[in-house]
C-alpha cells in the first residue's frame, strides 16, 4: 500500500471527474441565487454536454490526447449551440494531460490550447482583437505550464530516488570487493605460503624448521583474519546517532526532523534496534513515497521506548509492505516489542515501534 | 640438469619451492627471487633453464616480470604460480608468455611435471584451468579464413590489413605509394569481394579470421 494513497488511480481520476462535474454544474447555480441569468437553457441538452464535458477527465492518464480532444470540443460545440458549458473541464483536462501525457506530445497540447482558446474567444466575442489574441494565448497556456512545472518536479525527484538507489548499490559492491581482497591477502597470501613450505618439508628429513615455520604462519594468518572480521563486525549504532542518520538521508526534496526526549540510556540492544527501525523506515519513504516531511520521533512511555516515525507522502503506487516492515517487525519481536506501519491521517505513512526498555536487557 | 629460478614474497613458500624441486635428481635451484625486479635481475645474471614465479609480488608483480624475462635472449621458460585462478592471472601470465600455469593447491608432483615440461620445450596448464583456457580459446580464436580470402589480390590483402589497423585511406594511400583514388578503388573491390558493405565489417572479417593478430 502506498503512502497516503489507499485509493488505485483510477478510482481517483474518476472521483476527480465528478469533482469537476459538480463544478460545472454548481457555477450556474452561484448565478441563479444571485438572481442573474445568464440565458443559457438548462436542459437536458445542456446535462448531457456537461457531462460529456467532464467525462473525459477520467481518462486523462490513459488517454490523454483524445480524453482532452473529446472535452474541448464539446464545450467548443456547446457554445457552438447555444448551451454553453464553462471551460474549467477543459483547463483541469489540460493541466492533467500536461502532467501525465509523452513528453513529445506537450507542443501539440499547448499549440492545441491556444488554437481552442482563440476559437473560443472568436465565437464568445464574434471576433479577435490583437489583445484578445495575447490574453487567450496567456490563459491557454496556464495550465499546460502548471501541469509542467508539477511534471518536472515529480521527474527530479524519481531521478533523485533512483540515483539514492544507485549510490547504495556502488557502496555495497565497493564494500563486497574489498572484502574478497582482504580474503585474498590475508588467507589466500598465508595459506598458499604454509602449503608451499609443507610441501617442500616432505623432502627433509628433520621437518623442525618446516614445522615451526607454518605454526609462525598460521598464527599470523589467523592474526590478520581476526582484524579483518573485527573491522567487518559492525558497531550496534546508537539512538544519538539518528540525527546523522537523517542528516544523510535528507535531501532537497525531502526534509526530515528528528525528536529525541532525553532518554535515560536504553541497553545497547534497544538502541541498536530502535535505530536500525528508523533507518528501514526512512529509507522506505526516501524509496517508495514522494514525501517533502518526514518526523522521527523517540521518547520513553512508561517502561517501553516508543518510536514514531511519519512522512506525508503522496502519490507513488508502489508497495512498501515487504522485506522492510517484516525485517523491522522482527526486530523488534526478538526484544519482546511490536511494530505497527500503515496509512496516516490525513495523508502518509506512519510506522510505530514499541520496545520494552526492561525485558530488552534479558 | 634443469637449472630453476623460484620467485615468490613469502621466505617459506620459497624454501618450500626450493626443497620441493632440490629434491628431484634433475633440478637444481639456482636463485630466489622476492619480487618482479629480482625475478628480471636474477635471469639476467644466472640465466636459468626455467624460471618458476609467483604472479602477486609487491614492487613489479609477476605479469609484468613475466613479460620483461620472455623479452630477454635467450629467454628461459616461464611458468606461474599462483594462489587464485582469476582470469587477470590465468590469461594475463599466458599472455605476458608464460609456458605454464600451476595453481598452488594442486600436487606437488604437477609443479614437478610442469618444470620438466617447461625445461624440454613443453607447456603444462594446471589440469583444474585447463577447460577454461580451451573454453575461451574456443570462444574467441581467429575462425578459418573462407574461400572468399583466396580472392583478394596480394594488393587488397595489404590495403585491408592497413584497413584492420585502423589506418585512414590517406594513410594507406601514403604507406603504399599509391593515390588514394586507388586505395578507394582497392577497397571497393574487398567489399565486393569479401560479400560485406561497410569498412568496419571488413575489419571485423580482417580480426575474426586472424588476419591480423597481437604481435
Amino acid at each position: 500500500m502506498a503512502p497516503g494513497n489507499r485509493l488505485s488511480p483510477w478510482t481517483r481520476d474518476v472521483v476527480l471527474a465528478v469533482l469537476v462535474l459538480a463544478l460545472t454544474l454548481g457555477l450556474p447555480a452561484l448565478d441563479f441565487v444571485a438572481g442573474v441569468d445568464d440565458r443559457v437553457p438548462r436542459d437536458g441538452l445542456w446535462l448531457l454536454l456537461a457531462v460529456a464535458a467532464c467525462a473525459p477527465i477520467a481518462l486523462c492518464r490513459r488517454f490523454p490526447l483524445s480524453a482532452i480532444t473529446v472535452s474541448a470540443l464539446v464545450t467548443l460545440g456547446s457554445v457552438l449551440v447555444g448551451h454553453t458549458v464553462s471551460p474549467w473541464p477543459v483547463a483541469i483536462g489540460a493541466y492533467l494531460v500536461s502532467y501525465h501525457c509523452e513528453r513529445r506530445w506537450l507542443p501539440v497540447l499547448a499549440a492545441g490550447a491556444v488554437v481552442w482558446m482563440l476559437t473560443m474567444t472568436a465565437v464568445l466575442s464574434g471576433g479577435l482583437l490583437p489583445s484578445n489574441v495575447l490574453t487567450s494565448t496567456g490563459f491557454a497556456l496556464m495550465p499546460v505550464s502548471f501541469g509542467y512545472a508539477l511534471r518536472m518536479h515529480r521527474d527530479h525527484a524519481r531521478q533523485l530516488q533512483r540515483l539514492h538507489v544507485a549510490e547504495q548499490q556502488r557502496a555495497r559492491a565497493e564494500e563486497r570487493a574489498r572484502i574478497a581482497r582482504d580474503v585474498h591477502d590475508v588467507a589466500g597470501h598465508h595459506l598458499s605460503a604454509i602449503r608451499l613450505r609443507a610441501m617442500g618439508g616432505r623432502r627433509e628429513a628433520d621437518g623442525d624448521d618446516a614445522l615451526r615455520t607454518i605454526s609462525e604462519l598460521s598464527a599470523e594468518a589467523l592474526g590478520e583474519i581476526r582484524g579483518l572480521i573485527e573491522g567487518l563486525r559492525e558497531d550496534e549504532p546508537r539512538l544519538n546517532e539518528l540525527p546523522a542518520l537523517v542528516e544523510r538521508l535528507s535531501c532537497p526534496d525531502l526534509t526530515v526532523t528528528v525528536k529525541l526526549d532525553d532518554l535515560p540510556n536504553p541497553p545497547e540492544k534497544v538502541q541498536g534496534c530502535g535505530y536500525r527501525i528508523v533507518q528501514e523506515a526512512l529509507t522506505n519513504v526516501v524509496r517508495h513515497s514522494s514525501a517533502h516531511q518526514a518526523s522521527v520521533d523517540v521518547r520513553v512511555v512508561g517502561e517501553d521506548l516508543v518510536i514514531t516515525v511519519e512522512d506525508d507522502g503522496v502519490g507513488a503506487d508502489t508497495v512498501v509492505e515487504g522485506n522492510g516492515l517484516r525485517g523491522m517487525r522482527e526486530r523488534a519481536e526478538l526484544l519482546g516489542g511490536s511494530v505497527v506501519a500503515g496509512p496516516r491521517d490525513p495523508r502518509g505513512w506512519l510506522v510505530k515501534a514499541v520496545l520494552p526498555v526492561k525485558r530488552g536487557l534479558g | 640438469m634443469i637449472r630453476v629460478l623460484v620467485a615468490d614474497d613469502q621466505a617459506a613458500a620459497r624454501t618450500g619451492l626450493r626443497l620441493l624441486l632440490d629434491g628431484e635428481p634433475d633440478i637444481e635451484v639456482i636463485g630466489e627471487a622476492a619480487d618482479g625486479h629480482d625475478v628480471v635481475a636474477l635471469t639476467e645474471r644466472r640465466r636459468p633453464d626455467v624460471v618458476f614465479t609467483d604472479l602477486r609480488m609487491p614492487r613489479m608483480d609477476g605479469l609484468t616480470a613475466i613479460s620483461r624475462v620472455c623479452a630477454l635472449d635467450p629467454a628461459p621458460s616461464v611458468i606461474a604460480l599462483t594462489t587464485f585462478d582469476t582470469d587477470e592471472y590465468l590469461f594475463g601470465a599466458l599472455q605476458a608468455g608464460a609456458v605454464g600455469f600451476v595453481l598452488k593447491d594442486s600436487e606437488p608432483a604437477l609443479f614437478v611435471d610442469a618444470v620438466r615440461a617447461a625445461h624440454q620445450g613443453q607447456g603444462l596448464i594446471d589440469p583444474q584451468v585447463t577447460r577454461r583456457v580451451v573454453r575461451r580459446f574456443a570462444q574467441t580464436s581467429p575462425r578459418p579464413a573462407t574461400p572468399e580470402l583466396a580472392e583478394l589480390t596480394p594488393r587488397e590483402v595489404e590495403v585491408l590489413l592497413s584497413l584492420a589497423r585502423g589506418l585512414s585511406n590517406a594513410e594507406i594511400a601514403e604507406e603504399l605509394f599509391i593515390s588514394a583514388g586507388t586505395v578507394k578503388i582497392h577497397i571497393a573491390r574487398v567489399l565486393a569481394k569479401l560479400g560485406v558493405s561497410t569498412r568496419v565489417q571488413a575489419v571485423i572479417y580482417a580480426h575474426r579470421h586472424g588476419l591480423v593478430t597481437w604481435d
